[in-house]
């Protein structure tokens, strides 16, 4: 097992505890598209020279009445640690331990912009008639996606993104 | 004949006024001549012989020296003739050697004018292909980079939407 999936395991065991497992997988996930979307507030969460107490009490002063006091404390601790580049990691592993939990399968989707919950909806049941098993999709915000998306599913990737197409067009004219 | 000389008495011309004068000094001539010729005419025969015997001697030595300086210059034409062959191979040998030398530099400096045509060519083609390819990446990079910013800025939140419901669409249609 990676170092995220011992915390995958921890956070799922907390959230259990917590009876808000899914809640907690919520509020990790949000925070770690926040992290990958902002490289400043990556860098500062990252940056070993500032106190752990310093980076921890940024993390409580954006998740403060947002995220319930179980969600802050773990994401905290997580930043505390040192591991804030892993939060996208740890999140995907524990999006897909808990999927596997229900019989479900889980897809991480690359999008440049935020989905709505529609689109979601729509994304899920669609995926879930392919893989033919229910499929739980956590959304990831990566700007280099440019437009479309990019879902992996356990080995699987469907890539129907903008940057695909555009590296096939700089493939074809190279 | 002592006293019948000396009955004429002197005639004042050849005999001398007492005749037994002419006659003691006659003996003693004889007398001197006889022991001159028993004494002193050996060690003369003598001395004769043993020059004659050192000229005899001088004479077979020089003639010894004569025929060694004939052996020796007949030694030292057979030498000369002996260097004059052996100049002649040397000087022959030489002038073959300068040939070979010659055919052979002039070989190589054809092969290595063929060798140096070959590679410039070579680098030639090579250098050619390789700009055109260059400038077929580069005006190929500029292109997609063009392309990338027309769709930067084109894409908009309606964009967004439509390329995001067109994934799920492929999705259900695969």
């Amino acid at each position: 097992m990676s170092r995220a999936d011992y915390y995958a395991d921890a956070l799922i065991a907390l959230g259990n505890a917590e009876g808000d497992a899914m809640g907690l997988e919520a509020n990790v996930h949000a925070f770690a598209n926040a992290v990958a979307g902002s490289p400043e507030l990556q860098n500062t969460l990252s940056d070993s020279s500032l106190p752990a107490s310093a980076r921890q009490q940024v993390v409580e002063d954006l998740l403060t009445g947002k995220a319930n006091k179980a969600s802050t404390a773990a994401i905290s601790m997580i930043v505390g640690a040192g591991r804030a580049g892993d939060l996208p990691e740890i999140a995907r592993a524990m999006s897909s331990k808990m999927a596997g939990g229900r019989g479900a399968a889980y897809a991480d989707v690359r999008s440049a912009v935020e989905l709505s919950d529609g689109q979601v909806a729509r994304l899920e049941k669609a995926l879930s008639e392919k893989v033919g098993r229910p499929v739980t999709a956590r959304i990831t915000i990566d700007p280099s996606v440019v437009g479309g998306l990019v879902t992996q599913i356990d080995d699987t990737v469907i890539d129907g993104s903008v940057r695909r197409r555009l590296n096939q067009m700089r493939e074809t004219l190279a | 004949m002592v006293q019948l000389l000396a009955a004429e008495g002197p005639n004042g011309r050849f005999f001398p006024a007492d005749i037994l004068e002419f006659a003691w000094s006659a003996a003693a001539f004889g007398i001197v001549f006889l022991a001159l010729v028993v004494k002193l005419l050996p060690v003369m025969k003598k001395g004769l012989a043993a020059r004659s015997e050192n000229i005899r001697d001088e004479l077979v030595e020089a003639e010894r020296a004569r025929v060694d300086a004939e052996a020796e210059l007949s030694a030292l034409r057979s030498k000369l003739g002996s260097a004059e062959a052996e100049q002649e191979r040397i000087t022959s040998e030489a002038r073959d050697t300068a040939a070979q030398v010659k055919t052979d530099l002039m070989a190589r400096a054809d092969a290595d004018a063929v060798d140096a045509k070959g590679k410039a060519t070579a680098e030639l083609t090579a250098s050619t292909g390789q700009a055109s390819a260059d400038i077929q990446a580069a005006a190929a990079a500029q292109a997609a980079a063009a392309t990338e910013s027309v769709v930067n800025a084109n894409l908009d939140s309606a964009t967004h939407a439509d390329l995001i419901d067109a994934y799920i669409e492929q999705v259900n249609a695969s």
